[in-house]
């Protein structure tokens, strides 16, 4: 059973973007006999969780934010070193193909989009911005992606959202790839109109509508 | 007149700015996205190194000073009416609309909704016929027409809605030649084009440190056109520059003299306007923070840093995070402009919009200008001399008296500040006279009005027609 202090800490940890003290945490536990998987399972998963919902309620800046998933790829690391057989202590709920579409260079938003979704346990591809419909359809493909979140802050580049929807579907793609669209001027309405399957307002929000199309917690 | 003016940067530290954001272009370097301008800056010396699909190139500082002195400190900024012609020069200001709306309240039936090429020719016809704007930025977006075409589109509603000069984005190198043959059919040729050109381009630097394909293309191609061209920066501090404001003006700096550098490159004494709309990330939210108090702060770097340049500056403020024409919309409007003001912009932008830049309102510009009017009247200070003194008639009325009825009075009354729509009736008079209402609605009264009422300068025969065969050219 693991020590309820360590518990406590884990998340501590995360919060306060304690690296060093992160990677002893892991080293001790480990080297005391204890089990990998539930450090993970009762530690360090809740505590991203924690963290995740402490930036959700406004309540911690998006660099902590930002430096608890960085924290926690680090530990899932070193877990995943100790274990055999190729067990992965963390389970990833889902992998995300995200990018800018063409014609877009603005980026900011998604790279917290990409920081908030690997700080909640997605796998995250981030293909960078300015990427054509075909090498978003491709790159989906090759990393077999769940989900395909593109994001446009014009309104001039927003009709490459819905030529990605038109791309899919004639390639019979559609069912294989649920997707979502974000940025400043895209709506819910805009979303429903082009086919998309979820429109997020922002990165928590598409968070929660990942969680909600793939059905995890 | 001078009048009253923020200095709040040393000399010293502007050095220290500028010494900093050389140190970035010559070592650092910026992003070119476009082989052609990465030609242009090699030819003048820069070093190229290679990033990913393209090239960073690293500017020397004598070509930096060299561009620098080129670029014009004052030019004309022509009307398609001479009346409308606006001098830009050290101590001129002037304000104009906010740029990249996606979504307007409908005049009609305040219905929140996407715009349409109809509400940008709309809103041009409004602030044509506003005087508080000596010149125009595109507000929305012809989100009706397609993509690739949209500035075009864009343009033909604003020249076909004002005789004032127009500034906007012109996309792509391809639609800034479409945008100046059109502007050149709206005032009698090409020939009539080149000596008074009354169109410019606005372009944006990406940051941190990056010139897009199409933002170089576009400088590229109106510097060879002799269209003015107003680089406009948004570093948003915490996320794509230092989270301090000394460090952003640097990078910010570093982008603007970059692009700067480019179109003097490509043609010297091409007018170049310094321009930013910088402000924070909030960092709980990850949403630009565009009316923080960061904004204010920085917008006086930027007048400052342009001024210690010698060229002239363009400031985003007065954009308002609200979503409602409300309290928040007008602290937010008026805290920054009259900063922006003060440290003496000489292009303020920003009136007309909400909901950070993505909703224009046309009550909104209207209370806008109004304000703009107060603004620019304690900017202007008080004039001493005798005459203002007025010794002689304090002494003739003495005490006790009234001043209602001297010719100190009568002589200087017009030049009290006036009120429109913001109200200082007494209650009684306010019922009787206008009903009682909201100055929102009278607001959204007086928009209907003048869009309905004021007929802009007409287009000269023939240019609409020109208009659309060069944007059917281009949709084929």
């Amino acid at each position: 059973m693991i020590d309820k202090s360590i518990i406590e800490e884990t998340a501590e940890v995360l919060i306060k973007a304690n690296k060093d003290r992160a990677i002893e945490i892991v080293k001790n536990y480990l080297s005391d006999g204890g089990s990998p998987l539930e450090l993970m399972e009762e530690g360090f998963i809740p505590g991203i969780n924690a963290t995740g919902d402490l930036f959700g309620r406004g309540r911690l800046f998006l660099p902590e934010l930002i430096q608890a998933a960085e924290i926690m790829k680090v530990v899932t690391d070193m877990v995943n070193e100790t274990l055999s057989g190729g067990i992965n202590a963390k389970q990833e709920k889902g992998t995300v193909l995200i990018a800018t579409v063409q014609g877009d260079v603005h980026d900011i938003g998604k790279c917290i989009v990409v920081s908030l979704m690997q700080a909640n346990g997605f796998k995250v591809h981030d293909a960078g911005r300015d990427v054509a419909t075909q090498q978003i359809i491709e790159t989906a493909i090759e990393i077999d992606a769940d989900i395909i979140g593109t994001s446009a802050l014009l309104t001039t580049t927003m009709p490459r959202q819905k030529d990605l929807e038109v791309v899919l579907k004639s390639e019979g793609l559609k069912d294989r790839f649920k997707t979502v669209v974000g940025g400043a001027p895209v709506t819910p309405r805009w979303a429903a109109r082009i086919g998309a399957d979820a429109y997020a307002k922002n990165a928590q929000d598409g968070v929660e509508k990942i969680k909600e199309l793939l059905s995890v917690e | 007149m001078l009048g009253y003016q923020i200095e709040g940067i040393t000399n010293e530290q502007l050095h220290r700015i500028h010494h900093a954001s050389i140190k970035i272009l010559e070592n650092t370097g910026i992003k070119i996205e476009s082989d052609e301008a990465t030609e242009i800056f090699h030819g003048a010396g820069s070093e190229i190194v290679k990033k990913g699909d393209c090239f960073v190139v690293k500017i020397p500082p004598s070509v930096v000073s060299d561009c620098v002195q080129w670029a014009p400190e004052r030019f004309v900024l022509y009307g398609r009416d001479p009346k409308h012609d606006h001098l830009i020069e050290p101590g001129s200001s002037c304000y104009t609309l906010f740029g990249e709306n996606s979504y307007t309240n409908d005049l009609y039936t305040l219905k929140h909704r996407t715009c349409t090429k109809k509400d940008l020719g709309d809103a041009t016809r409004l602030a044509d016929a506003l005087d508080e704007f000596a010149i125009i930025e595109k507000c929305m977006g012809s989100r009706d027409k397609p993509a690739e075409t949209q500035s075009m589109h864009n343009y033909e509603a604003i020249v076909s809605n004002t005789s004032k000069h127009a500034f906007h984005g012109f996309f792509s190198g391809r639609n800034s030649i479409k945008i100046v043959e059109m502007a050149a059919a709206c005032v009698g040729g090409m020939e009539n084009f080149i000596k008074r050109p009354c169109v410019s381009t606005t372009v944006c630097p990406t940051s941190p440190l990056t010139l897009s394909k199409n933002c170089c293309d576009v400088i590229i191609e109106c510097s060879r056109l002799g269209v003015v061209v107003c680089s406009i920066t948004m570093p948003l501090s915490g996320a794509t520059a230092p989270t301090t404001i000394a460090g952003t003006l640097v990078v910010q700096n570093a982008e603007l003299l970059g692009s700067l550098v480019l179109t003097q490159l490509t043609s010297k004494s091409t007018p170049f306007i310094y321009g930013s709309v910088g402000t924070i990330m909030d960092l709980k939210l990850g949403n630009p923070a565009v009316a923080a108090p960061e904004c204010g702060v920085l917008n006086v770097g930027t007048a400052k840093m342009a001024q210690y340049y010698g060229i002239p500056s363009w400031c985003g403020s007065g954009v308002s995070g609200s979503k409602l024409m409300d309290v928040q919309a007008a602290y937010e409007f008026n805290t920054n402009t009259a900063i922006a003001l003060l440290a003496g912009s000489n292009v303020i932008y920003g009136c007309g919009s909400i909901e950070s830049g993505l909703t224009f309102d046309f009550a909104k510009l209207i209370l806008d200008a109004e304000q703009l009017r107060n603004l620019k009247w304690i900017k202007n200070g008080m004039d001493i001399s005798d005459e203002t003194i007025a010794l002689e008639t304090i002494q003739s009325v003495s005490s006790g008296g009234e001043y209602l009825s001297s010719k100190h009075t009568l002589k200087h009354m017009k030049s009290m500040s006036q009120r429109d729509l913001f109200d200082c009736m007494d209650r009684d008079t306010w019922v009787k006279k206008i009903g009682g209402k909201d100055i929102i609605e009278r607001a959204y009264e007086k928009a209907r009005f003048l869009i309905k009422n004021h007929k802009p300068m007409a287009l000269p025969e023939g240019a609409e027609d020109a208009m659309e065969a060069i944007i059917n050219e281009c949709e084929i």
